[in-house]
């Protein structure tokens, strides 16, 4: 079932088109990854879709509502955790739970209920006492997160949940997203820079640039559909013009270089490349000492379709 | 509702300190004006007596007698002297000839005053009043009726008081003119209330703005946003700031009022009502002009930039530092309709000075409640705009 779509969203700043006339949908009980470089307009699309900001252009529809025309179709069933720690310092974990619950809508033992589960997810449940301000970076990104839990949302949107923060933390932050949607059903919007955690974490994923979507699909979709190379670093005991010369035989393969002792071969991507080189390389007198293959993934998709790396 | 506003007071919770030492140091404002009126403030009055009769001598007697002002007879070049550099509030000047004038109805009293201050309406009445009995039917009638008896004659006091009323109906006894003597000094004098108000009321401001720091704070921190994607209407986010703000500030101005009232002696009126809507109203209008700037800033730098600079020139178009009938250039006397404090002062000068009641208050209120809902209107529309 489609929870939510986006049909030619745009959004200028003065002299910045942020956001370009994008299209995409979430259907319910997805995990939504939203990839891209700083500055590729995933937080301004995310703020339109929870209604922070009004679009200039497009058209959110919510379960078969318009959040532009009303923006109480959605805010009542989301769960918002911006980029920033959104919480107020000076008030205990309880406090801010106990405040943000009746936001809400939740009260008495309701409310007592969800700031307890909420903050056993969260894993925060021994320090609901003391002042926000006293946690560390990962127990405030969580308690950040776990505000947004309370009221049980159909939708969350995560704004770069893990910006800055250890990786215990983070991998607590990426568990109980996984929590969220598995057990729970809660459908998902992810923004990240971080390909690894898009990888981790998404069913389906759309690459933004420049204030577009340059490509949308599951993993293995982008990288078929992107045909990024593979890239494979072989070392041999001896005769290494040998060996260049016949892996260049291979079809499907580009390039054949040899650099500081290893063999760099980059190749279209080809299921039988592993099977071929083996086969290859078996025919000369040589013993293979290591291969190292790095297959394509979304960094090198990104890389592809920008000529840019993800991180720049 | 409840639970913004609860949050808010949480959040005041850290800053209780700051707030008890800011109340501290405006009371100890409130202390030295305190001393000011627990020593039984006496206005100085000049008088000159050039008449030098028997009904301008008791004159002057009488008013020397009184407890309001501080009288001194002086030379007529002395005591112009003395209000060009505004040592004395005014000049009462009993011409030469003006009993004999009186009784021809041409009896005039000059009075001669530097700038405008509340007291001097005060000691205008106060010289009508001792003269008109001085001179008036009733002296001459127990006069007369003295003198009859004595002489064992009888005499009809009804014929005798309307027959003398009706010859004094058409011969006024007692002309004051008043001119504002003009001098380089005259603007120079202020009413120790007049300070006393203003103070408290320019002081208050700056609590009040600890209360939009709050919502500044918000915005950089990114709960204003959350707030605002979350059922949580405008309303009730700048609603709850308003009502917090407003409890805070009349905790505030309510103790400094009464500590000038009953630790100093300072006399705040009769009416304790008006009073209170005086102050109360003040704190709504400034609370909403303080969530209107708060909109236009985006960092607690800017508000702590901004705030000083439109607290000092509100308060001093408002009349908190001086009174606004002193400004002679009629553009700011009428551009100080736009800020609080002007109908502020105007509301406690009534009820304070004036010792006025809830009619008296009325214009004032009102002016401030209008300026409440424009300020939480014109604040409402850019609340939604995010960075």
């Amino acid at each position: 079932m489609r929870l939510l779509t986006v049909k030619g969203l745009d959004k200028k700043f003065k002299t910045v088109h942020a956001v370009k006339g994008i299209d995409f949908h979430i259907e319910q009980g997805e995990i939504l990854g939203l990839l891209g470089p700083n500055g590729a307009g995933k937080s301004t699309t995310i703020s339109m879709i929870s209604t922070l900001l009004k679009p200039d252009g497009g058209d959110i529809i919510y379960n078969n509502e318009s959040i532009i025309k009303n923006p109480k179709a959605i805010q009542e069933n989301l769960g918002y955790v911006p980029q920033e720690i959104a919480l107020y310092p000076m008030l205990s974990g309880r406090e801010n739970l106990m405040f943000w619950g009746r936001a809400y809508g939740l009260k008495g033992s309701t409310l007592k209920k969800a700031v307890s589960e909420v903050s056993e997810i969260i894993g925060i449940d021994d320090r609901l006492k003391d002042k926000v301000k006293t946690y560390s970076g990962g127990m405030q990104r969580r308690l950040n997160i776990g505000v947004a839990l309370l009221h049980n949302p159909e939708l969350i949107i995560m704004d770069e949940p893990t910006v800055g923060i250890d990786p215990q933390s983070r991998k607590h932050i990426l568990d109980t997203v996984l929590h969220l949607n598995k057990d729970k059903g809660m459908t998902v919007i992810y923004t990240s820079h971080y390909m690894e955690e898009v990888e981790y974490l998404c069913n389906r994923i759309c690459i933004m640039d420049q204030g577009k979507i340059i490509a949308e699909g599951t993993k293995d979709e982008l990288v078929k559909a992107n045909n990024p190379k593979t890239n494979i670093h072989i070392k041999i005991d001896r005769d290494m013009e040998s060996a260049i010369v016949k892996l260049k035989t291979i079809e499907s393969v580009e390039t054949v270089i040899e650099e500081e002792e290893l063999i760099k071969i980059i190749s279209k991507q080809d299921e039988q490349l592993f099977k071929n080189i083996i086969q290859v390389i078996g025919e000369l007198d040589v013993t293979i000492l290591s291969m190292d293959i790095q297959e394509p993934d979304l960094e090198s998709v990104f890389l592809s379709l920008t000529g840019r790396v993800l991180r720049d | 509702m409840l639970n913004m506003i609860r949050v808010r007071f949480l959040e005041y919770k850290p800053m209780i300190p700051v707030f008890i030492s800011m109340t501290v140091m405006s009371l100890i404002l409130v202390y030295t004006f305190g001393i000011g009126f627990s020593q039984e403030y006496k206005p100085l009055v000049a008088i000159v007596n050039e008449d030098n009769t028997f009904e301008s001598n008791r004159i002057v007697n009488e008013l020397i007698a009184m407890d309001e002002f501080e009288i001194i007879e002086y030379e007529y070049e002395d005591a112009i002297n003395l209000v060009e550099s505004s040592k004395v509030i005014a000049v009462i000047k009993i011409p030469k000839d003006y009993s004999e004038n009186v009784h021809n109805g041409t009896g005039v009293i000059d009075f001669i005053k530097t700038g405008q201050v509340m007291e001097h309406t005060a000691l205008e009445l106060a010289v009508k009043s001792i003269t008109e009995r001085i001179f008036g039917n009733k002296d001459y009638i127990d006069g007369i009726e003295i003198a009859y008896i004595m002489s064992n004659v009888n005499m009809d006091r009804e014929y005798l008081e309307n027959s003398i009323n009706d010859y004094y109906n058409n011969r006024p006894i007692m002309i004051i003119k008043s001119k504002i003597y003009e001098s380089e000094a005259k603007n120079t004098y202020d009413s120790l209330k007049q300070s006393f108000m203003g103070f408290t009321l320019f002081f208050s401001l700056f609590t009040m703005v600890f209360g939009i720091g709050n919502i500044v704070d918000n915005k950089q921190k990114r709960v204003w946003h959350r707030q605002i994607v979350s059922p949580i209407t405008g309303v009730q986010i700048l609603g709850s700031a308003l009502v917090t703000g407003f409890l805070i500030g009349f905790l505030q101005i309510g103790t400094m009022m009464m500590s000038g009232a009953y630790i100093f002696n300072i006399d705040l009126g009769e009416s304790m009502i008006s009073l209170l809507l005086v102050i109360s109203a003040y704190i709504i209008s400034a609370m909403c002009m303080g969530l209107f700037i708060s909109g236009l800033v985006k960092t607690e730098q800017q508000l702590s930039a901004i705030s000083p600079m439109i607290i000092v020139s509100t308060s001093m178009l408002g009349g908190c530092m001086w009174p606004l009938e002193i400004v002679a250039n009629s553009f700011i006397r009428n551009l100080s309709i736009i800020t609080p404090q002007r109908w502020a002062m105007e509301g406690l000068r009534q009820v304070i000075i004036n010792r006025g009641g809830l009619s008296n208050i009325v214009e004032p209120i009102t002016y401030m409640l209008i300026l409440a809902i424009v300020f939480f209107g014109l604040s409402l529309i850019p609340y939604r705009k995010v960075t």
